[in-house]
Formats: structure tokens, sequence, C-alpha cells
């Protein structure tokens, strides 16, 4: 069952991520370095955005913030309306499992447990029934091509079939927002392409609210708006 | 369910590190299932060996003999035998006089112990009879005042004697020879020499045993030594069941005691063999301690090299939403179930070794220690405890060293652990 945050990314137009002034800073002294500058940044309901930028320029850490995987040194991160500093660490843990799906680019399965475990790891935590968990993990595997695979553990799949379990695992619990951090940096071109056509069928029927980090040009192609960051800076 | 496959999933991921974790928790417990046995086998051994040889498991003398030797500290108790062997908790007892004398052959002179036992009782309480290696042992009582026999024995044994084999070598006397006891009367007061011919050679196997001590009849002794019939310097006793006798608890020590007598245990009479065996108790434990501290280190290490591998995955987990507390108890489950193969296989080795060696036994020789000769094998104990406290203990320890390694996992910041690679 969900945890009771209120978060409604059905509603076109609504706000969804809001970040106010958000800095962040790595090291001390010499070695400081600003991941992120004053970003100030607002996402709408099933946008299908990426934030663009060079290496190091910051997007990581910006979608770390936005996960609550990380603490702004100073800043505001509202997810339609919640302020996730206001969580208590296992209130934000519960919010990420209920409302944030992750997609990494290393995949990053639990290589102990299949692809259909994989799926279903997230609703067992979610206290899910049994025959529910089943049916989802069965239709998500189908919606991302995956039937017939679902008993393989994820070093007997290759990259492109390992980062469609992952897509299944952050989308099975039906999140608000899917996260991917340069989910296609580690695949072929072509699957990279089957990859995201897919992410981008699966944001239009689900109106999940798809924010990525890449600096893959077919992501941008696909992308309704485009987010630059150039050393922790947002641009125009 | 999740949980438990986990577990077993993860603790197979690495096979050589579980197999190692496992070798060392279950190697520790065959030890301390083993150590055990063979201790307590070792300790029962040397404690009968000490008591069963001669001693026996208790004693009563007149109070202060033991410190002063002095052999006009007679017990004069009427019946006190046919008493003691009438007890419940009581298998056997024999009265025995001790003085000291000078025992000559023709080639040689040296000091001596001369104990006077009873022929029919003694054999009930110490294996004297048993020891004769050559000849035999001393015949039936010609006049027995301490059961009242009165038959006359027609062979005489009036100048039957037993010496021990090194004795016998230093003497350079055989069966048949003659020697001569030379030893002051009990009060002191006059010193007598008597003839006798050696009719067993006894072996101990304990060099002090046999150099120095010679039995003859008691009632022979008490002649000697100016006593009454009915007068001895000690009187040994065994329990049906020998571990009776360090329990100081028992009413009977009080009962045999007064102003006059006391009835000790081997453990107040032979207080250094208590030690060494209360030595013996106490190096298990520490030994066991050691152990412990060992496997400690070894799953901690073996878990903390597990958990900085998986850093990644467990930041990875706890970014799609999984507990603290959930990372917390899977690797508890973990240890646990290693804990647990490894409590099997500890157990069933440690089973096997100590029924082997509790049929076969472990031969020592003749080693002889703290006055105790362990003259036949040791075969090692085996009973429940080994196999219940031992390995419970073990689980314990396991989950209770891993508490830390599993609180830093619960404790990995996912953005921290993500960061190698984001």
């Amino acid at each position: 069952m969900k945890s009771d945050f209120n978060l409604d990314s059905q509603s076109n137009n609504q706000i969804v991520i809001q970040t106010r002034n958000l800095c962040k800073t790595f090291g001390e002294k010499d070695t400081l370095v600003k991941a992120l500058d004053d970003v100030s940044l607002d996402i709408k309901a099933g946008e299908f955005s990426a934030i663009i930028g060079p290496s190091g320029s910051g997007k990581s850490t910006l979608l770390q913030m936005i996960g609550g995987l990380d603490v702004a040194d100073s800043g505001e991160i509202i997810l339609a309306g919640n302020n996730i500093a206001d969580l208590s660490s296992g209130a934000l843990t519960r919010f990420r499992r209920d409302h944030i799906g992750f997609i990494f680019q290393s995949y990053n399965l639990i290589p102990v447990l299949s692809a259909a475990e994989n799926v279903e790891y997230i609703m067992l935590l979610q206290g899910i029934e049994k025959v529910e968990r089943k049916e989802r993990t069965f239709e998500i595997l189908k919606q991302v091509g995956l039937l017939g695979r679902e008993n393989r553990r994820p070093g007997q799949l290759s990259g492109g079939q390992q980062q469609r379990v992952a897509v299944a695992r952050a989308m099975v619990s039906k999140p608000d927002i899917i996260l991917a951090d340069e989910p296609t940096a580690n695949l072929d071109s072509k699957t990279g392409i089957e990859l995201l056509d897919m992410m981008k069928e699966l944001n239009e029927v689900h109106k999940m609210t798809f924010l990525f980090s890449t600096h893959d040009p077919k992501i941008m192609d696909r992308a309704t708006r485009l987010i630059q960051l150039v050393d922790g800076k947002l641009t125009d | 369910m999740l949980l438990l496959k986990l577990a077993t999933r993860n603790i197979f991921r690495n096979v050589s590190r579980t197999v190692l974790t496992v070798f060392l928790i279950s190697t520790s417990l065959i030890a301390l299932v083993f150590m055990d046995g063979f201790a307590t086998a070792m300790a029962s051994a040397m404690s009968k060996s000490a008591t069963r040889l001669f001693p026996g498991d208790s004693q009563i003398h007149q109070r202060n003999f033991l410190e002063e030797y002095n052999q006009t500290k007679v017990i004069q108790v009427p019946n006190i035998i046919a008493d003691l062997q009438a007890e419940e908790l009581i298998q056997s007892a024999t009265p025995r006089t001790l003085s000291s004398g000078t025992i000559s052959s023709s080639s040689n002179m040296i000091a001596a112990q001369i104990i006077g036992v009873h022929s029919l009782f003694e054999p009930t309480v110490s294996k004297l009879k048993l020891t004769v290696i050559e000849g035999d042992y001393l015949s039936e009582e010609l006049s027995d005042n301490t059961t009242g026999n009165k038959k006359t024995n027609k062979h005489s044994n009036k100048s039957e004697i037993l010496i021990g084999q090194k004795m016998a070598e230093r003497l350079e006397v055989g069966l048949g020879d003659r020697i001569v006891i030379s030893m002051p009367q009990a009060d002191g007061k006059d010193f007598v020499q008597e003839l006798f011919k050696v009719t067993g050679i006894f072996s101990f196997k304990s060099k002090q045993m046999d150099s120095a001590m010679v039995f003859i009849h008691i009632n022979r002794a008490q002649q000697m030594l100016g006593l009454n019939n009915n007068t001895y310097h000690e009187i040994a006793f065994n329990f049906k069941n020998n571990t009776d006798a360090t329990n100081l608890e028992l009413p009977i020590f009080a009962k045999y005691s007064n102003r006059q007598i006391i009835a000790q245990s081997w453990t107040q009479i032979m207080p250094e063999l208590a030690s060494i065996l209360e030595l013996m108790t106490v190096s298990i434990v520490a030994i066991g301690f050691l152990l412990f501290i060992l496997v400690g280190l070894g799953v901690v290490n073996a878990l903390f090299m597990s958990i900085f591998e998986r850093t990644y995955e467990f930041g990875v987990c706890r970014s799609i939403g999984t507990s603290a507390r959930f990372i917390f108890v899977q690797i508890m489950a973990e240890a646990l179930m290693i804990a647990m193969i490894s409590a099997v296989i500890g157990c069933f080795v440690g089973w096997c070794l100590n029924y082997y060696f509790s049929i076969y036994g472990i031969d020592y020789g003749q080693l002889e220690m703290s006055g105790a000769t362990l003259s036949e094998p040791i075969k090692t104990q085996v009973n429940l405890s080994q196999f219940t406290i031992y390995p419970l203990q073990m689980i314990l320890l396991t989950l209770l060293v891993c508490i830390y390694p599993a609180w830093s996992a619960a404790k990995i910041q996912p953005a921290q652990a993500l960061r190698k690679s984001l």
C-alpha cells in the first residue's frame, strides 16, 4: 500500500517537482566544488524532461537531490507540495519507495534475484499481496518485452534487457516520478532507441513524470523539455 | 520469504568466503566440543586414577594426622568400618596404618612408607591387588578384628610383603627374597626390626609409589607399631558415584567428623590435584573465550568484506525504498544462516570425533601427572550440552558480533554509496 503523501501526478499542469535556490558543494577549501549553484526549477506532471550538460555539471547530483538521496546545503525541494526536508529518514524512504522510480546508468539490479523477483521486490516492500504482485509483474514484464526471460538473473541478461528490467522495476509500483540517470549510456544505439521509445510510450500511457540526466542526443530528441546545467547552474 | 531468499542467495554469492567463514566457525565449534569431551574425560580419568588407584575417594583420619604424621593419632571408633560399609552412598571402605621406616636387603637399604592394609577390604577401595605384576597379593587375614573373623589360615602370612617394582630393583631382590623392615613404634619409645619375605611385586606405574611404598598385613603392622587391633591411621572409602566425593555438603562428611576425627574428600587431601583439575576447567573456558574472539573477528571481517563489496548495491536498495531496518535484518539473517550451517557441521564433526575417541580413546602411554597416573587411554565423553550449549553460544556470538556490521550496512547513505558511479 502506498504511503500517505499528497502527490497526484495525474493532474496535468500541476507542478510535481519544484526546487528553490538549491545549493550543494563537495569537498573543502582548495578542493571545494560547487555541484549545484542556486538551482530553481519547476517540472510539471507528465513531462518527459531531460537535464543536459557536460560531465561534472551537476546533473546526477540534481537528480539525487530531487530523489531525496542526498541533502542540499541550502534551498528547498518540494514534490507536489511536500517539502522533503520535512520528512524523517524513514518517511523519506517510504516516499521514495511509493512515489519515485529510479533508473540507473548501470541498471543496478539485485544480482541474486531473477528479473521477475527484481520487479517484485518493491511491491514486496510495499506489502502488496502475492496475487497482485504476480499479476503486475507479469503485466509490466510483458510491456517491456521480457516475458520468457522473467526467471533469468541479471547476469544472464544483456545490458538492454537488464535496463528493461530496471525500467519495469521503476514503474511497477506506479510511482509519480521516474528519475533516470543516463539510462542509455551503457547501451548500444539501437537498444537505447528501443528503450527510449518504450519509456516514452509508458510516459504517454501512464502519464508518469520522467526526468532524465543525459548527454544522449536520442533522449534530447524525444524530450519534451531540455534543462541545461553548466557548472551547477541552470542556463537558458 | 524474500528475506530468506535474499539471505540464502547472498551467502553463496562468494562461495569461497562463505566456505572459509563456515570453516572458521565450525572448526572452532569442533575444537570446543572435542576439547570439552577430552578435558572432561581427562579430569575424570585423573581424579579416578588419583583416587581409585590407591588413596580412595575420601579418607578419615584423626585430626591433624596428615599435617603432623604423628602415629599416635589413631582412629579408634568401634565398628567404624562396618558402619561406613553400611552407608547407602558408600561402595567400600578399608582401614590402613601408615608409618615410615627403612627397608634393608642384603645389598641395599632405603627409606619407605610402610602401609598396613586389610587384604580383603583393600582391593574394594584401591587397585593394589590389580597392580601386582609378580607373585601374589596378600593372603587372607589370619585374625581379623575388623570383621570378627577368627579363622586361621593354614599358611602363615605373617611375613608377607608387597614391594614396588622400582624398590625391588633398588634393593636387588625378587620374589621369595627376605628383607627387613626397621621402624619406630607409634609412640616412638621402641624400635622394631622384623623379617619379611617378598611375596609380591607391584607396579602402580608411578615412580614415587613404586619406589617408596611397601604393603604388609594390617594386623602385623599394628603389632609392630604397638597399636591395638582396632586402631587405624586412615580409613579410605569410595562412593558408589565418584562425583559424590567432591560434594562436601553431603551429610556423610559431617557424620564421620567430630572433635577427634575428620572425613575429607580427595579434593581436600590432594588439593594440588583439585587445583589442576580446576585449572583445566578454567583453561577450557579461557580457550573457549579465545576461540570465540577469533571466531568473532573472523565473522566480522568476512561480513565487513561482504558489506564493503555490496555497498553500492545497498545504496541502490536504499534508493528504491528499502528501509534501513530491512537491510539490518537481511545482514543478520545472512549471519544467522552462516552460523547455523557452521553449527550443524561443527556439531556433526565434533560428535564424530568425540564418539570415535570415546570408543578407541587417546593413549597417553604411562603419563604421570600431579600424582595421577593415566595408565589407560582417555576416552572422550559425549554429552548433550556439547551439542546444545556450545552451538547456541556460537550462534549467539555470531549474531552479536554481526550487529555492528549490519548496523553499518543499514546506515549506508544512498547518495554516498551511489556516488562511486553516478
